[in-house]
């Protein structure tokens, strides 16, 4: 199963990060990113991708200024994970149409769903790019029907108050 | 580095900048711009990145020439202005989330932080003051961006002590976004509050029963996330109905699927009951792949708990292979560059290793026929991802194949160490990693000895490579293939390369070695060479249990007493001496040293002239090989016993308690009784090495 996911960028900030072990506290979170930020950026460019981190095993793959870095179980196949995090980079470019840091800076929400749509309790649930980004449209066009409901009836109101004060 | 762009630029909507395309050519064109605009930023697929300098675009094509000019720097102070003019704007509309200037970058660290936690207090506590309003005042919207803000805040690291309620509260609303919000928050925030989730239970089991899908795959997601004793006890067979039932949508059996696995992996007294596992399994015959990927997901984690009642996976997962493998069947998006679903193919591969191979011929040929398939069609192509997707697939094959082999089923494994051989030689080191992987593990089988000792040579020339990943499945890889034909010519290259090896690696190849060594010796002199050379090259990572081993093994053996008493004597005369060695050499000087030619003299000012140098354990035990070399040698007594005065006052209590008791012992009126004490040792009892202990700890985790 996988133990977690963290995107970091070359200054080591994390940009998302996703873990689906229970034993580890806020502190040894903070202390594993810090670990895992400098031990991924020091790695030349031709090294394999494949690392290991006290008793796991880490798979990184590096996209422009992002690391993405996934750990996963002994049992697990390491070329396998470092497709899925492509898989999940291709679907992130799906949705937000040539994504760039940024995108996931301003919309760490949807970079989180997406997550959750590839990847449930540390292991794999859809692989179907058209499948995830379906059901992030499903999920937008319900809280854009939300907006517009307030918005209509924001609208309604401002009528309201301009009858009655007319 | 010159640059020539067009001159329109086009507004981008999204992030309200210009946007301007820009094309490599030969020469630049250095180009004033209005400040606090950003032009564009490197895209995840894109090499190229374009900024603004302080009104000024340059374009740089390498990360290296970035830093070089210290433009990342500049970059980031830039980025922030940016942000700082959209802040000061209009917030609303679409970015509802307001973001603190996350300004860390180097080089102005520490100033930054503190700025940036000011800021963080200054939002927390405007976001306290809110929620202690009564909770009408809060509008559906200000609660929403209130609930990111927290969250932002709380991902960057810091702790947030509030909010808790308005979580839960946001999960009752009937309106997807605040319910939304306030999943995501309990999955996040409320994790540590154990008595907060309990409020949750009541309403994750309306939203469970709903019909609307949204709401069960909100709730189902959050319980995947969150786990907990509680909420598996309460929560469990709520999943469960919704996975075998007829009128759950795919998008929520998956879910469904997973969530039950999560569960059990805490509570595994909740499995479900055996009449619901041929429903299981059926559940596998979907047409679905998402839901059939997370269902193997589910069964191979059912299969590790209660194995019998989940055999009949196996059929179906070899019908299911066959149509990907070899009809390459699959439903459109579900192929990845070419290839049927990579990963739904591996899980298959994958929970055939937890059953035995199948009796039935029929289904053992197809499988051998996909077997066959896969490992000699794989090949490599253009690709990069397909090239990744097809061995991946191909490793998880071997390893079916491994696990066939080891229960008996010879079936493949010449075609399979000849492919693994052949990519240890390959330029891409992933696959010169896995290949080692592979072969360590096949190793296993015990006829493939031959054929990869045949390409020992390959093999030590691994351990060079530049990468040390791959020199750590090298050194397993050599060890498991090491007996006694080729266990010198190994562990010559292996001491050879340690001197040069680094820190991280060195302290499991002295482990190594030692057992390697002391397993096939056909020599013990050899043996105990050996380990004193190690001692040498490596002294610092020789731990206490290894040369304890040696001595255990020369009390042990007569005939190699005297042996070592010579060789330590003679690496004693050498400089520089590690402290594990003035250990070892003191140990057997003391108990041996009668048997050599030179005098107790000699031995003694051997071992004192290091003396002064040692750590105080070390002190402690050549205190008593002194209180040996006493009982052994009368001439030695009048030197020694002044040191013994000596160390009457030391500081250490352990000095001090061993000085004044041989002190007295020399001086005791009943010699005969101090020569007893003082015999030599006993043989030890035949007792497993520590050492091999430890290494198969450490197999034992990483396996």
């Amino acid at each position: 199963m996988i133990r977690f996911v963290v995107l970091q960028n070359r200054q080591g900030k994390t940009r998302l990060a996703k873990w689906f072990i229970p034993d580890f506290t806020q502190k040894e979170k903070q202390k594993a990113l810090r670990e895992i930020g400098h031990m991924v950026t020091s790695r030349e460019k031709n090294k394999c991708n494949f690392l290991q981190w006290r008793e796991y095993t880490l798979v990184y793959k590096r996209y422009a200024s992002l690391y993405f870095v996934m750990c996963i179980g002994d049992k697990d196949n390491e070329i396998l994970a470092m497709e899925l995090i492509h898989q999940y980079v291709e679907v992130l470019d799906s949705y937000f149409g040539n994504v760039c840091e940024l995108d996931l800076i301003f919309n760490f929400d949807k970079a989180h769903y997406m997550l959750d749509e590839i990847v449930l309790a540390g292991q794999i649930q859809e692989t179907s790019k058209r499948e995830v980004i379906r059901v992030m449209k499903q999920q937008d066009d319900l809280e854009q029907k939300i907006n517009d409901e307030k918005k209509q009836s924001a609208s309604f109101r401002k009528k309201y108050i301009n009858d009655i004060f007319q | 580095m010159e640059l020539f762009f067009e001159k329109n630029s086009v507004f981008d909507e999204k992030y309200q900048m210009e946007k301007v395309h820009c094309d490599i050519s030969m020469y630049t064109k250095i180009v004033n711009l209005k400040r606090g605009r950003v032009l564009s930023v490197e895209t995840l697929f894109s090499p190229f990145l374009i900024f603004e300098v302080s009104g000024v675009i340059q374009v740089k094509l390498s990360e290296s020439e970035l830093r070089k000019n210290d433009t990342i720097a500049r970059f980031d102070e830039f980025h922030q202005r940016n942000k700082e003019c959209e802040n000061r704007g209009e917030g609303g509309g679409e970015r509802e989330k307001k973001k603190n200037s996350d300004d860390l970058y180097v080089p102005k660290k520490k100033k930054k932080n503190k700025e940036e936690r000011e800021r963080v207090d200054k939002e927390l506590a405007k976001i306290r003051a809110a929620f202690d309003k009564p909770a009408k005042d809060l509008k559906g919207y200000a609660q929403r961006k209130y609930m990111w803000k927290i969250m932002y805040i709380y991902i960057l690291g810091y702790t947030v002590d509030f909010g808790h309620m308005q979580c839960v509260d946001l999960i009752r609303s009937q309106k997807f976004a605040e319910k939304q919000v306030g999943y995501v928050g309990v999955s996040l925030l409320l994790i540590e509050y154990t008595e907060m989730l309990r409020l949750c239970i009541q309403t994750i089991k309306n939203d469970l029963s709903s019909q609307n899908e949204v709401f069960q795959a909100l709730a189902l997601t959050c319980i995947a996330n969150v786990g907990g004793v509680e909420f598996a006890e309460a929560l469990t067979s709520d999943v469960q109905q919704l996975l075998v039932s007829g009128s759950s949508l795919a998008m929520v059996r998956k879910k469904a699927a997973l969530c039950l696995l999560r569960l059990l992996r805490q509570y595994p007294d909740n499995l479900p009951p055996a009449e619901m596992a041929p429903d299981i399994v059926r559940l596998a015959e979907q047409k679905n792949i998402g839901v059939v990927t997370s269902l193997l997901s589910l069964l191979t984690g059912l299969a590790t708990y209660d194995n019998a009642n989940y055999k009949g996976v196996v059929p179906l997962a070899i019908k299911l292979l066959h149509t990907l493998a070899i009809d390459r069947q699959c439903a459109k998006e579900y192929i990845y560059y070419r290839t049927p679903d990579p990963w739904l193919q591996i899980k298959l591969l994958r929970i055939l290793q937890y059953y035995p191979p199948l009796d039935d011929k029929t289904s053992l040929d197809k499988l051998q026929e996909i077997l066959d398939r896969i490992v000699t069609k794989t090949e490599v192509t253009q690709s990069v991802n397909k090239n990744h997707a097809d061995h991946a697939i191909l490793f998880e094959a071997m390893n079916v194949i491994i696990h066939l082999n080891l229960h008996g089923q010879k079936m493949l494994h010449e075609r399979a160490i000849h492919k693994l051989l052949h990519f240890i030689n390959v330029k891409e080191g992933n696959i010169r990693y896995l290949g080692l992987d592979a072969l360590a593990r096949l190793a296993r089988i015990g006829d493939t000895h031959p054929t990869i000792k045949r390409h020992l040579r390959t093999i030590q020339f691994s351990l060079d490579d530049n990468d040390i990943s791959i020199r750590k499945r090298a050194l397993d890889l050599l060890y498991s293939i090491c007996d006694e034909t080729n266990v010198q010519e190994i562990l010559d290259h292996l001491l050879h390369y340690l001197s040069k090896a680094e820190y991280a690696m060195r302290e499991e190849m002295v482990l190594k070695i030692a057992i390697l060594a002391e397993k096939f010796a056909t020599d013990m002199k050899w043996y105990i060479n050996i380990v004193l050379q190690l001692i040498t090259v490596a002294g610092d990572f020789v731990t206490e249990d290894v040369w304890h081993r040696v001595v255990q093994i020369v009390t042990n053996n007569e005939d190699l007493q005297k042996y070592a008493a010579q060789k330590v004597y003679e690496n004693l005369q050498n400089p520089p001496v590690h402290e594990s060695l003035l250990k070892v050499a003191g140990y057997i000087l003391g108990e041996f040293g009668h048997m050599l030619d030179s005098t107790g003299m000699d031995q003694f000012n051997a071992l004192n002239k290091h003396f002064q140098s040692a750590t105080i354990n070390t002190k402690a035990l050549l205190l008593s090989t002194y209180m040996k070399f006493v009982n052994m040698y009368e001439d030695l007594a009048s030197t020694i016993v002044p040191i013994f005065k000596n160390f009457k006052t030391s500081i250490d209590c352990e000095i001090q308690q061993r000085a004044v008791e041989y002190e007295v012992m020399t001086s005791y009126e009943n010699q005969e009784l101090i020569s007893q004490v003082w015999d030599a040792m006993p043989d030890f009892p035949e007792r497993e090495s520590n050492l091999m202990k430890i290494i198969r700890k450490r197999e034992g985790g990483k396996e």
